[in-house]
């Protein structure tokens, strides 16, 4: 038997399986099993996260740099003195968006480009 | 002009504005675009057509740039679109695929000397990939499994006299809010009689080597910038440094065993990175024990504390890429050029 015939037969005794219910009931405790514990093993390590209060400010468009609304000097100055690594970068903390609050974005899985930009969130990285 | 170069990130970002600032006293033309400007107050277009190379636009606020403009891109730290509150989530989801799609043919179609290319750093950032390549090429590991099955943390733990550790594969927050962080935590027995919820999810464990520092090796273009960063006389950072008071610990420039830094170097080419950020461990005994790269790892705080020329060393790279029309493609041209 090779296997293509193989997994058509597999493919088939499934599908019979299937229409008198069996494989979805035993795909249905098989799921049931895996959630049966609640949480995650990372649930046990969460701790406060680093949070930046950042002065009033606002970016402009025109020097391309985020400014103290205060002194109108580029607020990298401040925030390399102020924090160090946790710049006010840090406190920009990217949005879930899938599950806003209160209509705005809140940040913190990404799928694509940020997924792989964690904004901020882990000064060491 | 073709020589210019684009920083994309976000709008709080204050190494991209060390950047700018930098850029600017030398007198180099760039752009700085921002994905969250995208859909409502950034418009991006790319024409195809069978007459014509690709063509691209990017404009923020009435304000853009041509692609061929560009001749090197920083990609730093984008942030995630703007999507109206006015869409449902599926409207929303749907959104959001659409402009991650727009943005990655951006980023694909066009020539420029990438640092680093968005593709480029989401394959190097997979961890398990890291620490085959790093083993290739010399360096020391810890004994690592990247597991959901119980068991095999558990037999970790028997092998490493119960000294491991636990750490996050991908960000290291949880929740919407962010307020909550998961940091490289000692495993306790407590912990592991709960490995039961490895069935939600995988989970990334580790031998803990003992440590006398801390190692941060900074890699732009061909040049290594090591430091030691004295995490160990912060009680919060003796098993994560990131935890500690950063800024406040010592950080000291220093040189590495000609080898290991012919490692960094080759790690970084093995990945078609142009920077990436190292951490490794310096053991009590002498030795350097490989942990992880970051491709987008940050670097800031480390030009602030040390005064190592990182910013300046990076400008160089992104300048010197965008002057000589240095291509890199995350992809093989079937032209050939």
């Amino acid at each position: 038997m090779t296997e293509n015939d193989r997994s058509r037969r597999r493919f088939l005794r499934e599908a019979g399986l299937v229409a008198f219910g069996v494989l979805a009931v035993a795909s249905a405790r098989r799921a049931e099993a895996a959630t049966g514990g609640r949480g995650l093993f990372a649930d046990q390590f969460l701790e406060d996260g680093h949070v930046v209060n950042i002065p009033a400010g606002h970016y402009d468009r025109a020097r391309k740099l985020f400014i103290e609304e205060e002194s109108g000097r580029p607020m990298v100055a401040q925030s390399q003195q102020m924090t160090g690594s946790w710049t006010y970068s840090d406190t920009t903390r990217c949005t879930n968006m899938f599950y806003p609050n209160n209509g705005a974005p809140t940040c913190s899985a990404y799928d694509s480009d940020q997924d792989s930009h964690p904004d901020g969130f882990k000064p060491g990285e | 002009m073709a020589g210019k170069i684009l920083i994309v990130t976000g709008e709080h970002d204050s190494t991209a504005d060390l950047m700018v600032l930098c850029l600017t006293e030398r007198g180099v033309p760039f752009e700085r675009f921002h994905p969250q400007d995208l859909p409502r107050d950034a418009r991006v277009t790319l024409r195809h057509g069978p007459d014509h190379p690709p063509v691209g636009r990017m404009a923020a606020f009435g304000e853009g740039f041509d692609w061929s403009e560009i001749g090197a891109v920083w990609y730093r730290r984008p942030e995630p679109f703007s999507l109206s509150p006015a869409l449902s989530s599926e409207e929303r989801e749907f959104a959001y695929h659409e402009c991650t799609s727009v943005m990655q043919g951006a980023w694909r179609s066009f020539d420029a000397f990438w640092v680093n290319h968005p593709d480029r750093i989401r394959i190097a950032e997979s961890k398990p990939l890291q620490l085959m390549l790093a083993r290739r090429l010399g360096f020391v590991l810890p004994r690592t499994v990247f597991t959901n099955d119980p068991d095999e943390v558990r037999a970790l733990w028997d092998a490493c006299g119960g000294a491991i550790v636990y750490k996050s594969m991908t960000q290291g927050v949880l929740g919407q809010s962010l307020q909550k962080s998961v940091y490289t935590n000692r495993v306790t027995a407590e912990h592991l009689a709960r490995a039961d919820l490895l069935d939600n999810a995988p989970g990334l464990f580790q031998e803990e080597i003992p440590k006398s520092a801390d190692l941060r090796i900074t890699v732009i273009g061909d040049r290594v910038f090591p430091v030691e960063i004295r995490s160990q006389s912060d009680a919060d950072a003796t098993v994560d440094w990131r935890r500690g008071e950063v800024p406040r610990m010592e950080h000291v420039p220093v040189d590495l065993p000609k080898p290991v830094e012919a490692a960094c170097l080759a790690l970084n080419r093995a990945l078609g990175l142009h920077y990436s950020a190292i951490d490794m461990v310096a053991t009590p005994d002498g030795g350097l024990v490989f942990l992880e790269i970051n491709p987008s790892g940050q670097f800031g705080w480390i030009q602030s504390v040390t005064g190592l020329p990182l910013i300046e060393t990076l400008a160089d790279l992104l300048a010197d890429g965008a002057a000589r029309g240095r291509i890199d493609r995350p992809y093989d041209d079937p032209a050939g050029t």
